[in-house]
């Protein structure tokens, strides 16, 4: 027998994943390393554990991926199967990467933005002192974050 | 009696444009170099009529010192 085995994105970030879970409407509790949602099989509330591999792994009953499971299957909706509910999990949680890359590429923006806001503030500052030294009259004005300064000074 | 004047202007980006007049020569870069950070290093430089003048001031000093 030939058999081909595809896992899914190892869910290695637990924020991600909650967020994922609440993007499908999954209720959970976080209980230690474990994630246990409200989908119930035979052996009770299926849960994502956090393993020796660094991500977080599906316990369930193995059976439950029977499209007609025996058990009582609580809260599966439209995600009759495991590998159903794993691969919308999956998605959603590629979502959320997405959206945490969005988020940390404009605190790094908003970062840089106050890095050289500060750059400026620095050059305005060290200008303004070294021409009050040289005797200069200083006049300012700003446009946005531009700084104009007119310096002046008579000379016999 | 004569005045100097110089406008910098910083932008969002930290690039500075100054603008110096009533200098004569090379005396508006040594100026800009006693306001302006060290390390900053100029881009471009667009001499004026002022430029190519001879500061007075100096060309007599250099004089008196020459006959003595």
């Amino acid at each position: 027998m030939s058999a081909i085995v595809k896992t899914v994105t190892p869910f290695t970030n637990q924020d991600l994943l909650l967020e994922a879970l609440d993007e499908l409407g999954v209720e959970y509790n976080v209980v230690g390393t474990s994630i246990i949602t409200d989908r119930k099989d035979y052996y009770g509330h299926q849960s994502f554990e956090l393993g020796r591999n660094g991500a977080f792994n599906f316990s369930h009953d193995s059976s439950a991926e029977r499209t007609n499971y025996p058990w009582s299957s609580i809260n599966f909706r439209e995600w009759k199967t495991v590998t159903s509910f794993l691969n919308a999990v999956e998605k959603a949680y590629k979502n959320a990467y997405g959206r945490m890359i969005e988020r940390l590429a404009e605190e790094e923006r908003i970062r840089e933005e106050e890095r050289k806001k500060q750059y400026v503030e620095k050059i305005r500052n060290e200008t303004i002192d070294r021409a009050k030294g040289q005797g200069y009259t200083i006049k300012e004005s700003r446009q946005g974050n531009k700084v104009k300064l007119v310096l002046t000074r008579t000379v016999y | 009696m004569a005045e100097q004047r110089i406008t910098i202007e910083i932008d969002e980006e930290g690039k500075i444009i100054a603008k110096t007049s009533g200098f004569k020569g090379e005396a508006c870069l040594e100026e800009l170099q006693k306001l302006l950070d060290e390390e900053i290093s100029p881009l471009s430089l667009k001499p004026t009529d002022d430029f190519y003048q001879k500061d007075t001031i100096i060309s007599q000093q250099k004089q008196s010192i020459g006959g003595k």
